[in-house]
């Protein structure tokens, strides 16, 4: 022992020894110090340097940190304010108590107050305390400045200080009476308690929030420093007993009476229950959460007078009863359930769920079959949460003996609680072929079934010809979940070698086009040209590709077909293809165009491929459109399809497209018809707004986010606009009031982390300077004629005329902009200003 | 590159359904499992808001509370009131219409947060304000009975910080920090993966945190007030300094009287993270030093530039540096995984890491609808939300923290109970606030 104590000895004598040796010496600072007598904010403050690494090299060391305080303070009276300033920020950090009488000064001066009580706030030891009473006394200071010294005070938390700031209790000055009481209330402890205590009740201000607060502080101090237990108490009983006490102040009070007397308190916490103040109410159920008050507790109190509370209380103790999954107050909660409405009905159906007792299995299917569709809602998902394991068993035997209704849910149920256990008894029930139930069986193993399950699906399926359809839902999703495409195909080969009719085959080809890959999608093309009897089985498969190739091979089977009806099989799939392909709006129309022409005239096909050129936003397909002879049952779709295209590239082409929108206001709805009429409105009136673009994209790259998209990335658009092929009409459209904009986010698809490029050329007949007005979400780049002229990379909402700048317009111009999507909203509005209107000329870039 | 297709399950079994409704006549039934049908949305009982500070950043969150169908923006406040009728102006247009109330004047506006406070109707308030004013709007509001959603980061000062944790949990508030990247799925994800050992043993957190649009600039005239803008109001509790338009709105983070440059910008952000990931959000850590360049004139004077390091109890590191793709890094004995920030794209080594899945006796981090969304949850529920208090003043500290050993230039040990820094004065003095009468705590 003592051995360790000499040798801890030296080491610290060595510690102190070397730490004189090396310590560092004082920068000289003469130059700065005077340096800071002209010094004002916002000037070079390398000359300033050696005064901050001063103040490093004092660490720990009161006699270097004295020498330096003494050194500024020498300079104080003779520095600008702005040097007063920096001097006071290195004081506050390095002021010993001998340089208080030289701050002194500058609590007297109402340009230097603020920067005295700072430095004061900070030293040590009683000096500083005692000049800020000192001055305090001065009969000169205005209120302003008594706040300041009292606010000080208090922060230096000061015991010495309790006696004069009490003087201050009755002052003339509500100002300064609460600044007293704030400062006593910080500085806390029993003496300041019981003065501002006993003043409070004397003078009966416990209704003053200051006061309220300030004693709260001092009640709470106490009680954890475990000082004073019944000031604390007196103080929390009278703030909770008082009327004039804010809900909320109560609440703390509560609180602390809960800490002070444990479960003694429950009946202060009853009464706030029932208070019929919302917000104490909940405080207090949120104290019952605490383990001293038991459930017997609780049950006797608050849960037999649950259906006469009011309905916020009643959601806070449901929420009390499920955290704490009080079971045996589950007959309340059910009777709750049955003679409540609403939130709270719904609410503690959620809550039976919650307190995971089996025995509310029952009433909550109950629920689910019989009640209306938003209580059936929450009772299934409450079932589906409910809490505990012995529920699944609850419900396998449902499945095995309920009527059919409760079997069917009861197995639904499995599926949704991912009951694995089930899976043996859903299987028994495949094989008995139970019709109530078997399409929820098989959608089981859609769910929870894995490779292991597709011998015996297989076979099912192979077997009952009558049941095909849902064996292929359940066997597709089987085979989705496992991984490799090619593994996938050949899975569903074996089991077409077996197949020894057209019924099998057919339902082995269905399983083949949901695969969807380019595995599956070439084997479906080799039975196309082995298996002619099966070929419209086979070109439905084929529709569900998604690749161009198969478009292509589908195309040239329909135009060698003659038979009609494997035609128009084929002109279907080929059109479902083209739904999902992402193709660029001019490939698209030139594929429509194509089909128009084998359709005939089949008005199914006809509103199909209108349908799909509805979408689409150039003007030769509205030209397209027009020029089209449709029979009757077909003309509302191909004027919806006109309409719409009209609609998308209206501020585009405003003499061409006004005349169809106007004509079409008599056949709209009321709601539709008014946002046509804004649209015409915005067009005919659009003055500043910069509204004909074309657009490309969206463009994302896996990984990438928006912002490194921005930071990272240049896509076609940026590098050769001119080789982009899928630049098309951005639509536009306007808000109530006339703001003009592109919602990207609609008209691209709901697409986040990426970017879409717009474009437009502008054409001026002289040189000129014009002014861009630009909001946008999120971030943008803004090129003219490839040259970066604007960029704002951080997400934002859209702020009309946000970013401000000029470019300079010589001839005709290209505007590009690439505007990013971090998440949701993603559009744009922008202005240009300062070109009359008969000298410029914008349109949609098209290359 | 890809154009945008995606390839989802969901429409996967959308397409086996609608493809095979054809001629082999396969089943319509689309079940609910299928599409991931959310739980029965609950009626919601409406929640007042009155939204302080509705600058930039105020804006977005108020936009974001307007969003909520079961908010109701009635107040908006600022002491810019070009700002705050601005606001007004967007809050009554939103109800006009989708109420269809073309003179709907249902949202009253304020130049003195502490009028918001007084009134009895309002729930909860939204706290955009430069971060020096934090602390006391937060705290009055906590006394007022406010629930409070307070950007990030939760205040200038650490004991200013622990002031609203005590006033908070005493007067029993939901509090949300508005460190958003918090209620990212992935962020989350990421997190849970760590938390749960995916990537071995966690030994080193390394944050990125590059700083943009902060470039020194040349010292700044006076300038007149702009009118409408009530200057002494904006400095409240900092001290008196002139007028000059680059002190105020968005540029005021690059001054320490107001904030703490981007380290308590997007450090609240990328530090916050680290704090999940490594399962200290309701702790410290033991020792901080650091390097920063701090602009030598100019109005700006946060660091620039910086490199620093926290040493945890566990063990850990947290090692921060002002270059590299914006976010952060969790590196174990056994793989990492990056997480990008303001976007939340995820790397790892081995990639294979994010296929994992966390199974149900592991740690889960819980998912949110949205920050903004979460924090009414928690309003109605009375539950901690995604950032509750002491996590935004833990990770505000750390902040804090590393400002000080940067502007110091030495190493600092912390002691995480007593919330101080151990054997250094000089650190101790530095991370008092600075607060100009009349402002007080309370």
């Amino acid at each position: 022992m003592k051995k360790n104590c000499l040798l801890k000895n030296i080491f610290l004598t060595f510690v102190l020894l070397t730490s004189v040796v090396f310590a560092q010496e004082i920068p000289n600072i003469k130059d700065a110090l005077d340096y800071l007598k002209t010094y004002k904010f916002g000037m070079n403050r390398e000359p300033l340097e050696p005064i901050l690494d001063a103040i490093k090299v004092t660490q720990n060391n009161p006699v270097k940190q004295e020498q330096l305080s003494r050194q500024l303070v020498g300079v104080l009276p003779h520095c600008s304010i702005d040097g007063k300033r920096f001097i006071a920020r290195q004081l506050v950090v390095i002021a010993t108590p001998s340089i208080v009488p030289a701050i002194e000064p500058l609590l007297k001066d109402r340009e230097t107050i603020d920067i005295a009580c700072r430095i004061l706030e900070q030293i040590p030891g009683k000096e500083a305390t005692q000049s800020l009473i000192k001055v305090l006394k001065e009969d000169t200071l205005s209120e302003e400045d008594i706040i300041a010294i009292i606010n000080s005070l208090g922060r230096r938390k000061d015991r010495f200080a309790v006696d004069v700031l009490s003087k201050y209790l009755n002052t003339s000055s509500s100002r300064i009476q609460n600044s007293a009481i704030t400062a006593l209330g910080c500085i806390g402890g029993k003496e300041a308690g019981s003065i501002l205590w006993n003043w409070a009740k004397s003078k009966s201000m416990i209704d003053n929030p200051e006061v309220q607060s300030a004693l709260l502080k001092i009640a709470s101090q106490l009680e954890d420093e475990k000082s004073d237990k019944n000031l604390s108490l007196e103080i929390y009983s009278a703030l909770f007993n008082n009327d004039t006490v804010a809900s909320v102040s109560k609440g703390y009070a509560l609180k602390g009476l809960v800490q002070l007397k444990g479960k003694d308190a429950f009946d202060e916490v009853w009464q706030s229950v029932n208070s019929g103040d919302r917000m104490l109410s909940l405080a207090g159920i949120d104290l019952l959460k605490d383990s001293l008050f038991t459930d017997d507790l609780i049950l006797e109190k608050c849960v037999s007078t649950l259906k006469t509370m009011s309905p916020r209380l009643q959601l806070g103790l449901l929420e009390l009863i499920a955290s704490r999954k009080i079971q045996s107050a589950t007959p309340q909660v059910l009777d709750l359930v049955e003679k409540s409405d609403g939130e709270v009905k719904i609410s503690a159906i959620q809550c039976l769920g919650r307190m995971g007792d089996t025995s509310v299995i029952e009433p909550l299917l109950n629920l689910v079959l019989n009640a209306p569709r938003e209580i059936r809602e929450t009772a299934k998902d409450a079932l589906i949460k409910l809490d505990n394991p012995d529920g699944n068993q609850y419900l396998i035997e449902k499945v095995q003996k309920g009527n059919p209704e409760v079997k069917k849910l009861s197995m639904e149920l499995l599926i949704e609680r991912r009951a694995v256990e089930a899976k043996e008894i859903v299987k028994s029930v495949i094989l008995k072929g139970d019709k109530d139930i078997l399409d929820s069986a098989l959608n089981y193993f859609g769910v929870l079934g894995n490779e292991d399950d597709l011998p015996f699906l297989f076979e099912k399926l192979l077997s009952e010809v009558e049941n095909a359809s849902t064996y292929i839902t359940s066997i597709s999703l089987i085979i989705d979940r496992t991984g490799d495409e090619g593994r996938k195909v050949s899975l569903i080969m074996e089991q077409w070698k077996k197949c020894k009719n057209d019924t099998q085959k057919k339902s082995i080809i269905s399983l083949l086009g949901n695969i969807k890959s380019p595995e599956s999608c070439a084997v479906i093309y080799e039975l196309l040209l082995t298996e002619p009897a099966l070929k419209p089985n086979i070109l439905q498969s084929m529709g569900q590709c998604e690749d161009l190739d198969t478009l292509q091979k589908i195309i040239s089977q329909i135009e060698k077909e003659t038979a009609e009806d494997v035609k128009n099989v084929g002109i279907l799939s080929a059109l479902n293809i083209l739904r999902t392909l992402n193709l660029t709006d001019r490939q698209k129309y030139d594929y429509y165009c194509g089909l128009w022409k084998m359709v005939g005239n089949n008005p199914m096909l006809q509103k199909n491929i209108l349908g799909g050129l509805a979408k689409l936003s150039l003007l030769d397909v509205l030209d397209f459109i027009e020029g089209l002879i449709v029979m009757d049952t077909v003309k509302a779709d191909w004027a919806n399809a006109r309409f719409s295209v009209a609609r998308n590239i209206s501020f585009s082409y405003p003499a061409k497209t006004i005349p169809i929108l106007e004509g079409m206001l008599p056949n709209l709805k009321e709601n539709q018809a008014k946002e046509v009429e804004n649209l015409i409105n915005g067009i005919k009136n659009k003055g500043e707004y910069l509204s004909s673009w074309s657009v490309s994209g969206p463009y994302r790259m896996e990984d990438f986010s928006a912002r490194r998209l921005f930071d990272e990335v240049s896509l076609p658009p940026e590098t050769d606009m001119s080789s982009v092929k899928d630049w098309r009409i951005l639509p536009m459209k306007v808000r109530g009031d006339g703001l003009i904009y592109a919602d990207l986010f609609e008209f691209l698809g709901g697409e986040v982390e990426c970017v879409a490029y717009v474009a437009c050329k502008i054409t001026v007949s002289e040189p000129i300077e014009a002014g861009i007005l630009l909001g946008s979400n999120d971030g943008v780049k803004v090129w003219l004629n490839g040259t970066l002229v604007h960029s704002f990379a951080e997400g934002r909402t859209m702020t009309p005329d946000e970013d401000r700048f000029r470019i300079k317009l010589q001839n005709t111009n290209v505007l590009l902009m690439a505007v990013y999507n971090q998440g949701a909203s993603w559009e744009f509005t922008l202005k240009i200003q300062g070109i009359a209107s008969d000298k410029i000329s914008i349109e949609p870039y098209i290359p | 590159m890809n154009k945008s297709v995606s390839y989802s399950r969901r429409t996967f079994i959308k397409n086996v359904l609608m493809g095979s409704a054809g001629i082999a006549g396969v089943p319509t039934i689309i079940p609910s499992y299928v599409w991931g049908a959310d739980p029965s949305v609950l009626p919601n009982e409406r929640i007042t808001v009155a939204c302080i500070g509705v600058g930039g950043q105020g804006k977005y969150d108020m936009k974001a509370f307007l969003s909520l169908p079961e908010v109701q923006v009635i107040a908006v406040c600022d002491v810019d009131d070009n700002h705050a009728q601005e606001a007004q102006k967007i809050v009554n247009d939103f109800y006009a219409q989708k109420k269809e109330v073309p003179a709907y004047k249902g949202c009253d506006v304020y130049h003195d947060f502490r009028d918001i406070m007084a009134r009895k109707d309002i729930d909860a308030v939204m706290i955009a304000t430069p971060d020096h004013w934090h602390p006391i709007i937060s705290i009055s509001a906590a006394k007022s009975g406010k629930d409070i959603y307070c950007e990030k980061p939760l205040s200038n000062s650490i004991p200013e910080g622990k002031a609203v944790v005590e006033a908070v949990r005493k007067y029993r508030r939901v509090f949300q920090t508005g460190s958003h990247e918090r209620s990212r799925d992935n962020a989350r994800y990421a997190c849970e993966l760590v938390r749960n050992g995916r990537i071995g043993k966690l030994h080193t957190i390394r944050v990125n945190m590059p700083v943009d649009n902060h470039t020194p600039i040349p010292p700044q005239p006076e300038m007149p007030i702009p009118p409408g803008f009530d200057y002494d109001f904006w400095l409240g509790p900092a001290s008196k300094e002139p007028y000059t338009e680059k002190r105020c709105h968005f540029w005021f983070r690059y001054i320490l009287d107001y904030s703490g440059g981007e380290m308590t910008d997007r450090g609240a952000h990328i530090i916050d993270l680290g704090q999940l990931g490594n399962g200290t959000d309701h702790t410290f850590p033991i020792s901080v030093e650091g390097k920063g360049f701090f602009p030598k004139e100019g109005l700006f004077n946060t660091a620039m530039s910086y490199e620093f390091k926290f040493e945890y109890a566990n063990g850990v590191e947290l090692i921060g540096k002002s270059i590299g793709p914006r976010g952060i890094k969790f590196e174990g004995d056994k793989g990492w995984i990056f997480i990008y920030i303001h976007g939340g794209d995820l790397r790892a080594n081995p990639s294979s890491l994010l296929q994992e899945t966390i199974g149900p006796n592991e740690i889960h981090l819980g998912r949110s609808k949205g920050h903004h969304k979460n924090f009414i949850e928690c309003v109605k529920s009375r539950k901690d939300p995604m950032a509750p208090v002491e996590v935004g003043y833990h990770t505000a500290t750390m902040c804090h923290m590393a400002n000080i050993t940067m502007r110091l230039g030495r190493k600092l040990n912390w002691d995480p109970e007593k919330e101080m820094f151990i054997n250094d004065d000089e650190a101790n003095r530095m991370m008092q606030p600075s607060i100009r009468a009349p402002w007080t705590l309370g």
